[in-house]
């Protein structure tokens, strides 16, 4: 009901068609990185929501159709990437480090 | 900031084994404790050990006493919270623990995200803890609002909506980390003010200093001499607010309405303002 679905959790495809879906993976030399949070911000720079990497490197938001910008955050640096998200999935955003 | 409800990893690294201190992870994903948390952390379920299973509302005061006892809590023990999503359910939970009268709880500073960031030890053994016979008291009435509370207090007392602007104005029904829920009506309680909860944490999950925050809600219109209740969704965002306004800058009658937005948004007959501002006690639907 409330609690945040853990990232790798494989949403029901009729979920995703009424959704729109920013997300993402995190590389460094071909590996995810799994050490990490990802932030969603609108284009007023205003904090949306934030994830963990999962275990793949990957995040994912449930957001709406709208530019965003994700900032990555892990040790040692933060990483930032603008994206325009359209209704349902949307391709994932690479970050490779 | 420094504040005696806080500690960081300085501190707890140093009372990290000492037996007066336990250490409680509370995580929206409550799987991220098997990964790893940080050595000698129990966890706490935020739903399956903090709600009743049954209907909507927390375990009671003789639940809580044994979950703690079984946990191996002591009355007297300084319980040191923290999480992951920038603490906000280990301010829910330390919010709980409040409710339930417990003397010494802290928060860590930046949660499990600035530990993790920093490169702290992480580990994946659990400790084991002998049981306690803890006993909790009966529920602290003066932290915790409800529905009706939420209604007469429009137009009236402070309401701080700390959800996401998108959520706040109904463009969203959730946080965007979750699938949008159908089902609620979208929107915010008349008169209530938007005061992000992000909007008090700096990017590593620590808390502004008490100078900005003092700003922040003086800047959002916030008036210290009424009474003030704050509300999300499901409450824990707003128990991070909470502990803002009520532990860290030490305002009295200030209340979290755990019931918030998923109660609120499925009232028959109560009013609902659309849009990006407060709205008016009277007039609204």
């Amino acid at each position: 009901m409330c609690g945040a679905l853990p990232a790798q959790t494989v949403i029901d495809p009729a979920l995703l068609a009424t959704q729109t879906v920013v997300r993402g993976v995190v590389t460094k030399d071909g590996a995810p990185v799994t050490v990490g949070y990802a932030r969603l911000h609108d284009t007023a720079g205003e904090f949306v929501a934030e994830v963990p990497l999962n275990q793949n490197g990957e995040f994912r938001f449930f957001a709406r159709p709208a530019a965003w910008t994700i900032k990555l955050l892990v040790s040692g640096g933060v990483h930032q990437q603008e994206v325009t998200a359209e209704a349902g999935d949307n391709p994932p955003v690479v970050f490779a480090l | 900031m420094s504040n005696p409800n806080l500690v960081d990893a300085e501190w707890l690294l140093a009372h990290q084994d000492d037996a007066n201190v336990v250490i409680i992870e509370v995580d929206e994903d409550t799987a991220i404790y098997d990964l790893n948390h940080i050595r000698n952390a129990v966890r706490l379920d935020w739903k399956k050990d903090l709600q009743d299973p049954i209907r909507r509302d927390f375990v009671d005061q003789d639940q809580f006493s044994a979950l703690l006892s079984a946990r191996g809590v002591n009355n007297d023990d300084i319980v040191v919270l923290y999480g992951g999503n920038n603490n906000w359910f280990a301010a829910y939970a330390y919010w709980y623990f409040k409710l339930y009268g417990h003397e010494q709880v802290r928060l860590l500073d930046g949660g499990r995200k600035k530990w993790e960031l920093d490169g702290r030890e992480l580990v994946s053994d659990v400790p084991a803890r002998a049981a306690s016979t803890y006993v909790a008291k009966p529920q602290n009435l003066a932290i915790r609002a409800f529905r009706d509370d939420v209604v007469k207090a429009i137009g009236n007392q402070n309401l701080v909506d700390v959800r996401s602007p998108d959520e706040y104005a109904g463009r969203l029904l959730a946080p965007a980390h979750l699938p949008q829920e159908a089902g609620q009506r979208g929107g915010h309680v008349p008169t209530a003010v938007n005061v992000p909860w992000s909007k008090a944490a700096n990017e590593d999950g620590t808390f502004k200093s008490a100078e900005e925050l003092q700003a922040l809600y003086a800047a959002a219109g916030l008036d210290t001499a009424k009474d003030t209740i704050a509300y999300c969704r499901i409450g824990e965002r707003s128990a991070h607010s909470w502990f803002v306004l009520h532990e860290l800058l030490g305002l009295e009658n200030v209340k979290n309405y755990d019931g918030s937005w998923t109660e609120y948004g499925s009232l028959v007959g109560v009013p609902v303002q659309l849009g990006d501002e407060p709205g008016q006690a009277a007039g609204t639907r």
